[in-house]
């Protein structure tokens, strides 16, 4: 086995209140697509990060060629040849391919004392580079003129032209068609092919068994383990992603679903959601589970009239209607808590008795006259009933916890009497304790027969608190487990599109 | 493609529109507009403009703005005229270091929004409140008389036949232009106004870069603050308030984007031109400054507006402006 370019050893590192990496492991070989694989928040991005410079790591050390190095910064890491493809693209889009490939490096012509760009030679070498990965890109257009993919291209010579050793790819193929794929695997063999150690994120097993050489498994912030591709089978892997047993954490009464509320038929939108057909019953928690970017949150922004869907009903307990917009969304009685509770749920600047009550006064005082006597005591209500933790009334809410702050926005939708509810995320960002006592609020309400649509990333929440499950996969619904036949394993692999 | 290749051939079609069909208004409608005498006039009266949006037009590319600049101008020329008329020092070194001083002011708000990480609304306008504070105080809230006539070379004197300030300010065009095209500092101040994440990523040192561009703002707007001061031949704090605002006009009707990374000293000064155009067809007209103002935040808007359509989504722009002082509030709190 040739030394290895890249050692990854016992790196950690926390956040405030998370551990994202605990003592990882990893090595990466010239010539060699190393894929990593985990779930969402398994540690994957913290660990691109890390390696990228764009955060110190706690403790552990980065070997490069068997010497140790610092990457303390973005600028180190470039300088010790590694360089990164981010999901989301870091080209400039005002600026020329040329311009964006050398971007902070640019050529200068000489005798200038380094104040002019040497735009042809820039361009040339842009060419070069380019045409080395059979890319037929201009260096003089505008990036913005570009496809997402030969954007992509374009960051891909912009990472080659530092003279990088190791490539780092986080899912790159998340934006992309099939052909596309095709075309960056092309690319992707002709830098192994230079002895360019590539570090390849993905959530799509299958493609992963196409260009992978070895895969590593993180869990939890931990490295779980490293197989070689053609001795992984799926299964294996969706077992070391999974792992662990869910005990019985999660304050659950199962009861009789009673009648249909809420009902999604065929329901399309261009793009992003494909025939999603879809039923809550009154008393019922139904999961939606999927990746990041399968389509879960479009989906409810659909519902809640956010966006059009271009096809396909929607009935509210039989009643065929139309939702255009959030307002008619709450006419209706839906109720939405948004995944960003900070940005979009709240109104962080007013007290909580604000927070409570805003959207019901309009029902409440319907003359437009309000009563404080009669606001205090509705707000007071839900604070002692949803066991809000809170000073006084008058607390700004952003002074709350962020348990607390979610049990105050689900109080102003109990408040103005929603008969739906939509939870996105309900317990992200909410520490241990906390997540148990909206699992026991969200129980509640389901026993007083509301019906609870709730997207979650995380499986075991998904598994613990859901009568029935969904699992979407690019865009669609790829499969419906009921309480008792779902696991783990079976939701990973169908969000994987492998079901 | 192609359609790319036109849009940058004709990159300021929408501005020179609108500057011709001003120019034509006022040729028919305006009484001796349409000159050689008056040319020139535009000319002395829109350099000072020309110069401070110059230095506007370098801090809305990196997505920030500079309001402090009318009050350092004013700064500027006090600091002058005291220095001069005292006879503490040289004429020329009076303006140097009253020119230093503006920098100086620029460099503070520099530091203020990206050290501190002021949003640059709270930032330069605390400046302009400062800056004009100092310059009430020293001139003793009095309008400063009596300068040598050495300045006065500065805006009436003439070159080969060319008005000093029309070669003012086509020197620092030309070399400004070099500095936005051909630098590499020039490309990291699009870089950093069209994507600071992937500016920060190459290795750019924005925040560093960044205060620079609001100490040059303060510089242009000293070089601004002298030339107004030789114009007018006596220095008042007051007099060039009003020139944030019309800078920031300028630089939009030129069609730099407020969203930043986009457009250039080339469209700044066609927007100067626009402006200069109608406030002196305005008066020859016999409309009041007040008047004058008025078509201004008008031109403005429509500018805005027709901006914000050419670049496709309509109201972007103006959704870009919201979505910043959004921000900046969020930040605040």
């Amino acid at each position: 086995m040739p030394e290895p370019i890249l050692r990854v050893e016992k790196v950690a590192k926390s956040f405030p209140g998370v551990v994202a990496l605990d003592g990882v492991d990893f090595d990466l070989l010239p010539g060699e697509v190393h894929v990593i694989i985990g779930e969402n928040g398994a540690g994957k991005s913290t660990l691109i990060k890390l390696l990228s410079g764009v955060f110190p790591k706690d403790s552990g050390r980065f070997l490069i060629d068997g010497k140790e190095v610092e990457v303390d910064s973005v600028h180190a890491a470039q300088g010790l040849g590694i360089s990164t493809i981010y999901q989301e693209f870091n080209l400039v889009p005002e600026l020329t391919v040329a311009q964006n490939i050398f971007l902070g490096r640019e050529p200068v012509r000489k005798g200038t004392f380094g104040l002019v760009v040497d735009n042809a030679a820039m361009e040339k070498r842009s060419r070069e580079l380019l045409s080395s990965l059979g890319l037929e890109i201009s260096p003089e257009v505008t990036v913005s003129t570009l496809s997402v993919p030969k954007q992509q291209m374009v960051e891909v010579a912009k990472a080659l032209s530092t003279e990088s050793k190791i490539l780092i790819f986080d899912e790159p193929t998340a934006t992309l068609a099939e052909k596309e794929t095709e075309a960056l695997f092309r690319i992707i063999r002709v830098l192994k092919e230079r002895r360019i150690g590539i570090i390849y994120i993905s959530h799509r097993l299958e493609e992963i068994r196409k260009i992978g050489d070895r895969v590593s498994v993180l869990r939890d912030g931990r490295y779980i383990g490293t197989l070689k591709i053609e001795e992984a089978s799926i299964n294996d892997l969706i077992r070391m992603m999974v792992g662990r047993d869910i005990k019985d954490q999660f304050p659950r009464n199962y009861r009789e679903p009673g009648e249909v509320a809420l009902e999604l038929r065929n329901i399309a939108r261009k793009g992003v959601l494909h025939d999603i057909n879809l039923r809550i019953h009154q008393g019922e928690i139904v999961g939606l589970a999927g990746l990041v970017g399968s389509g879960r949150t479009e989906l409810a922004r659909v519902i809640f009239g956010v966006d059009a869907p271009d096809a396909g009903e929607v009935r509210i307990f039989g009643k065929p209607v139309i939702i255009d917009s959030p307002m008619k969304a709450t006419d209706l009685g839906l109720a939405f808590l948004t995944e960003d509770r900070k940005g979009l749920g709240l109104f962080q600047a007013l007290s909580v008795k604000e927070n409570v009550t805003i959207a019901a006064l309009k029902q409440l005082f319907p003359n437009g006259w309000i009563k404080p006597a009669k606001e205090d005591g509705l707000a007071q209500d839900f604070v002692k009933k949803l066991r809000i933790q809170t000073p006084s009334l008058a607390r700004l809410v952003k002074y709350l916890s962020g348990g607390n702050q979610q049990k105050t926005v689900l109080a102003r939708w109990l408040a103005t009497r929603s008969k739906i509810f939509i939870l996105d995320e309900p317990t992200r960002g909410i520490d241990v304790g906390a997540k148990q006592e909206i699992h026991r609020l969200i129980d509640e309400m389901v026993k007083e027969g509301i019906p609870i649509l709730m997207i979650s990333s995380e499986l075991p929440e998904i598994l613990g608190m859901s009568d029935r499950i969904y699992v979407m996969h690019e865009g669609k619904i790829s499969a419906e487990y009921s309480r008792t036949e779902a696991t783990q394993e079976k939701i990973l692999a169908s969000a994987m599109g492998r079901s | 493609m192609t359609e790319e290749k036109k849009k940058r051939r004709f990159p300021i079609s929408g501005p020179m529109i609108i500057c011709g069909g001003t120019i034509v208004f006022f040729s028919v409608f305006a009484k001796n507009f349409f000159t050689a005498s008056n040319a020139a006039n535009i000319i002395r009266q829109g350099s000072v403009l020309a110069i401070v949006a110059f230095g506007q037009t370098f801090a809305i590319l990196i997505q920030g703005f500079d309001l402090s600049v009318g009050a350092v101008m004013g700064l500027t020329a006090c600091i002058t005229a005291i220095l001069m008329i005292n006879g503490i020092v040289p004429a020329l070194v009076a303006v140097l270091l009253a020119i230093l001083v503006a920098t100086f002011c620029g460099l503070i708000n520099g530091l203020v929004t990206n050290y501190i990480g002021l949003n640059p609304f709270v930032a330069t306008f605390g400046m302009w409140g400062m800056a004009l504070g100092v310059g009430l105080v020293i001139s003793e809230e009095k309008v400063i008389f009596g300068l040598p006539n050495t300045l006065r070379f500065l805006h009436d004197g003439e070159l080969a036949g060319l008005p000093i300030p029309l070669i003012l300010v086509m020197v620092l065009w030309v070399i400004l232009h070099f500095f936005l095209k051909k630098t590499p500092y020039g490309t990291a101040t699009y870089a950093i106004g069209g994507n600071p994440t992937a500016a920060e990523l190459s290795g750019i040192p924005v925040r560093l870069h960044k205060t620079m561009i609001y100490a040059l703002s303060g510089f242009m707007a000293g070089i601004a603050g002298v030339l107004f001061l030789a114009r007018a031949n006596a220095a008042q704090a007051v007099d060039t308030i009003g020139y944030e605002f019309d800078s920031v006009v300028a630089v939009v009707v030129g069609g730099t984007s407020l969203a930043g990374g986009k457009g250039g000293v080339a469209q700044t000064l066609l927007g100067v031109l626009l402006l200069a155009a109608v406030r002196n067809g305005l008066n020859m007209m016999g409309a009041s400054i007040y008047l004058q103002l008025v078509a201004v935040g008008i031109i403005l808007i429509l500018a805005y507006i027709a901006e914000s359509q050419t670049s496709g989504s309509k109201g972007k722009a103006l959704g870009d402006l919201i979505g910043r002082i959004g921000r900046a509030t969020a930040q605040k709190g």
